[in-house]
């Protein structure tokens, strides 16, 4: 045979072969009765979220840097890993020369242990407003260029001589600065806590003023945190690598808070024991608001403590207090557990005619939502408001109530941030966490509006402390978060609404009412129907926000009538004040007092 | 006929057509077989590639017979290889997949478990099966974090499995209920109020279902509506305890204490449910109608338990403040002798300890000692000085 022939052969066998192969394959596959695959699924559309937003809401810029605020906390961390480190620090809001203008007052921290030859500690610091949206450091000018390991303060006149004063809180106590004419026309602080005769030896944290005994002056409340001993420092670990962390409050005592009455002539009396603030079980105090919870005409005192139950100090008259938070349904969750109270603020959420209470809450807890049903009771409110599923992952701190999109309803604000640095590993949570605002809807009921409020509330930062002012006089509320460790955020509201709105600044007599109208009460009514704001003394966390009230009129061009009850129970009524404008309301003066414009301090082409 | 063919090697040459017929004739004969062997080949060729894929396929399929009879009638231990092996061969096989999960389910391998769920998922979008397995399994997960990050992340993954099971099978009463607990635990209100009255519409005596829409109405400020759902299911189920105390806190809070009282006292006693809530709500309740004794003391049986429960977390040391305040609540509970002792020996310790001084002098004003009460008090107040 030839190769040829040889080859065709092959071919030919091997063509039968893989034929017979194929076949006998084919015959068996089809045969037998193996399990089918499922055919392929149709397209399978998931179910869309019935829940979608498309309201516009709050605006805000971080105009930090170009503000000229350079402001940066001190990073306090050591290996030890303290309580210390982690709580502070808060910032203020101060009209310090009375021009118009909101400066920012910042308070820092410093070395757990300084070293005797450390002689540039870093110091708090005072930002003058330039009324064009920047801000230049007059610290040492004003003399407010003391270092201490600060953490909160308060902004009142206590000695109604017209000018605000500063209180600023610290481990170790707390300076009271009074606001006086310096040498040269301007302003200047003086340390006078000595002859004011306030001593709080402890760790003082977050603090206010009102007129508690309606004598006509601010009276200051101060919360106290732990007794914390540097030197027996309790050693927290956690887990098999032995990751160091602050221990929690429970570790470490704690002392009544302090209750300071003005005499009204630059003197304070510690009227702690006597007023029965001391009666209550010493907490450890993070957020205080003094407003009139009840109506009765008398400022009380709400206090959030951490991880133990909130304080009502129900004002009894005669600067008495009995501590009543458990029974009034505000102390504790919705079924009795205890809440990691850190901020706290008050205001008419439901348009109740009363003030209800927002309070922060550690992670994995939600924040809480006390709606006042009068009559000295609280009714949990946090699910209806649906504030407490978006807090749920976060660890709030500062928190203050503000109309910041002018339509009428109370929106909120709320700084977050974990208290311990290594919290991935310890708590399996975040550390720096987003700061969030709320939108107001109306009866108490609120829908996050973060995402689309602006890039900072979707930059994670370890917030602490919270406060509000129209710092531009635009008409809108604008925003400064303080951050553990880091710099100050400015936040400009740039909100566009053709809503109306209304400045307030109400001015006691000095007498009978404090100069600043601390504890007021405003109906404002327009055509879109009535609100009620309070001016509260304290508020957020460690922070102050200013005290001029600047209500949203929504679509109405202005106030129909605006009723004012001042701290000493005198009403007084205005009518048609018109919207868009700064009105001065002085207690006593028939009318209010339009104020056009405020005065530029530097002009810029 | 003639025809020309011009080219460069033969310009003028002619052939005629029977030459050229001829010629062709003789190359066809030539190739013809090459030609037909080439064909049948390729054609047996093919038809054997086809035939060993399809032999492939088959083994393959023996190979997954002998998978899901190993899995079905064998250990898991010894299956799992196999079934892994099979799904190697065959990623898509529903069967495997099933078999696999439920195996790594059985043997608490969950993590592994949720991978084969997921890629079950994938293999069968409108199957509800395989969801509902990822829902249970992924709470489950959750529950097994503490508190944090993760465990809110499987409560999230669980809940969108649970509404993909009810978007594909909407008379899954059971997982229905299980969203409607994940949308409560999350504050998903409007989705779990959804949810209840479409399932009600079905079932409208189930005690579940009309107690979770009796939850959800009362967590949304709607009273009325919370107070029809409760009459009814407490119609059906007299004591349900968790109906019981939403019923209790809805009198308590349109302020008819004395409604709410012997309801929680029942729910308290029946030890079921909520205890510690029924306990708070139950202080609540007495301290609105007057009986203020009874109340602190519950008060503070709720606090010790709170106390209890949050100092057991990590970094809370048996320090003098825990044990301050642990004396603090028993004295609250009525539990004297206790507090006295534990204070007793702390002071024994740390004879300066403010705090527990402050504690006794309390405690001996009370009882009308006023000269202990003054001793304690002056030295809590000068040790807290000395602070």
């Amino acid at each position: 045979m030839s190769i040829r022939n040889r080859f065709r052969l092959c071919l030919g066998v091997l063509s039968a072969l893989f034929g017979f192969c194929g076949l006998s394959a084919i015959y068996h596959t089809t045969s037998s009765s193996s399990a089918q695959l499922r055919p392929a699924p149709p397209h399978f559309d998931a179910p869309k979220n019935s829940i979608t937003s498309t309201q516009g809401g709050p605006q805000f810029d971080d105009i930090t840097t170009a503000s000229g605020i350079d402001f940066l906390h001190f990073n306090s961390a050591t290996p030890q890993n303290t309580i210390l480190e982690t709580m502070g620090s808060g910032l203020g809001w101060i009209d310090y020369n009375n021009d118009g203008w909101l400066d920012l007052f910042c308070i820092q921290d410093g070395p757990i242990r300084p070293s005797p030859t450390d002689v540039s500690l870093p110091t708090n610091k005072l930002y003058r407003n330039n009324g064009d949206r920047t801000f230049a450091d007059v610290t040492k000018a004003v003399g407010l260029d003391h270092s201490s390991f600060g953490m909160g303060c308060a902004v009142g006149d206590f000695d109604n001589d017209g000018f605000d004063d500063l209180v600023v809180t610290s481990w170790g106590g707390l300076v009271l600065y009074h606001n006086e004419r310096d040498g040269g026309g301007d302003r200047h602080f003086v340390n006078v806590s000595k002859t004011a005769g306030l001593n709080d030896p402890h760790w003082a944290t977050s603090c206010g003023w009102s007129d508690v005994d309606n004598d006509g002056d601010l009276d200051l409340y101060v919360c106290n945190y732990a007794e914390v001993d540097l030197a027996n420092y309790p050693r927290c670990e956690y887990g098999p690598k032995r990751i160091v962390f602050s221990c929690a409050p429970w570790n470490f005592a704690s002392v009544s808070h302090r209750l300071y009455r003005n005499d009204g002539d630059g003197k304070f009396v510690d009227v702690t024991e006597s007023s029965g603030i001391a009666d209550a079980s010493p907490a450890h105090g993070l957020g205080v608001v003094l407003t009139d919870l009840d109506g009765d005409g008398r400022i009380d005192i709400y206090v959030v403590n951490d991880l133990r139950p909130a304080y009502l100090f129900h004002n009894q008259g005669d600067c008495k207090f009995v501590e009543k938070a458990l029974f009034c349904g505000c102390a504790l969750g919705s079924s009795g557990e205890n809440i990691a109270g850190m901020g706290v603020d008050a205001g008419d959420v439901d348009e109740s005619g009363r003030p209800s209470l927002f309070v922060t809450n550690f992670h994995f807890l939600q924040n809480v939502l006390y709606l006042n049903a009068g009559g000295l009771l609280f009714h949990y409110g946090t699910h209806r408001s649906g504030l407490g599923r978006p807090s749920i992952d976060r660890l709030g701190f500062g928190t203050v109530f503000g109309d910041f999109d002018l339509d009428g309803r109370l929106d909120l604000a709320v700084a977050n941030g974990h208290v311990e640095r290594n919290a991935s590993e310890v708590f399996g949570a975040r550390y720096a966490q987003e700061a969030q605002l709320f939108v107001g809807q109306g009866s108490g009921r609120f829908r996050d509006g973060s995402s689309e409020s602006g890039d900072y509330f979707r930059e994670p930062r370890v917030g602490r402390g919270l406060a509000y002012a129209d710092f531009d006089n635009d008409g809108l509320m604008d925003l400064a978060f303080s951050h553990n460790g880091g710099p100050i955020a400015l936040l400009h509201n740039r909100t566009e609404t053709k809503n109306g709105w209304l400045r307030l600044e109400l001015l006691g007599d000095g007498k009978k009412n404090n100069r600043n109208a601390i504890g007021a009460r405003v109906e404002i009514e327009t055509t879109e129907g009535t609100q009620v704001r309070f001016l509260n003394g304290g508020g957020s966390y460690l922070s102050a926000s200013e005290r001029r009230l600047l209500v949203g009129l929504g679509p109405a061009h202005q106030a129909d009538r605006i009723t004012v009850r001042w701290p000493s129970g005198n009403e007084q009524t205005y009518r048609n004040l018109e919207g868009n404008r700064h009105w001065r309301l002085h207690e006593g003066e028939e009318l209010a007092v339009a104020i056009t414009q405020m005065p530029v301090r530097v002009q810029k082409e | 006929m003639k025809h020309t063919v011009r080219g460069k090697r033969s310009k003028k040459r002619t052939y005629s057509l029977s030459t050229q017929i001829a010629a062709s004739s003789g190359w066809t004969a030539r190739y013809r077989n090459l030609v037909l062997i080439c064909g049948l080949f390729l054609l047996f060729s093919a038809l054997g590639l086809f035939g060993w894929f399809e032999w492939r396929r088959y083994g393959n399929r023996q190979t997954v017979q002998e998978a899901i009879r190993s899995a079905k009638y064998g250990r898991f231990s010894d299956a799992e290889p196999i079934l892994r092996h099979a799904l190697d061969l065959n990623s898509g096989n529903v069967e495997l997949l099933k078999l696999l999960a439920l195996g790594l389910i059985h043997s608490h391998k969950l993590k592994e478990a949720d991978v084969v769920l997921s890629q079950w998922c994938d293999a069968s979008l409108t199957d509800a099966e395989p969801f509902r397995l990822r829902m249970d399994l992924r709470h489950n997960r959750a529950m097994q974090f503490k508190p944090g990050d993760e465990q809110e992340r499987h409560k999230e993954l669980a809940l969108a499995d649970g509404q993909r099971v009810i978007g594909l099978e909407p008379n899954d009463e059971a997982t229905a209920q299980k969203v409607v607990w994940l949308c409560l635990a999350s504050g998903r209100f409007e989705e779990a109020n959804r949810i209840c009255r479409s399932h009600l519409e079905h079932k409208p005596d189930d005690p579940e279902l009309l107690h979770l829409q009796a939850r959800v109405c009362h967590s949304v400020g709607d009273r009325h509506e919370a107070m029809l759902v409760l009459e009814k299911l407490l119609s059906i189920r007299p004591n349900f305890a968790p109906g019981l105390l939403i019923l209790a806190i809805l009198h308590y809070e349109a302020n008819e204490p004395d409604k709410a009282i012997p309801l929680l006292r029942k729910l308290v006693a029946q030890k079921d449910g909520s205890p510690k809530e029924a306990r708070y709500h139950l202080s609540l309740a007495l301290a609105k109608a007057g009986h203020t004794e009874e109340a602190k003391r519950v008060m503070a049986e709720v606090q010790l338990l709170n106390f209890e429960r949050d100092t057991a977390q990590p970094g809370v040391k048996d320090s003098m403040a825990v044990r301050v305040r642990r004396a603090e609540l028993l004295f609250g509970c009525g539990r004297t002798e206790e507090a006295i002792a534990s204070l007793q020996t702390l002071l024994i310790e740390d004879p300066k300890n403010f705090d527990a001084h402050r504690m006794l002098a309390i405690y001996y004003d009370q009882r009308g000692e006023s000269a202990k009460s003054a001793l304690h008090r002056r030295r809590s107040t000068r040790y807290e000085a000395n602070e």
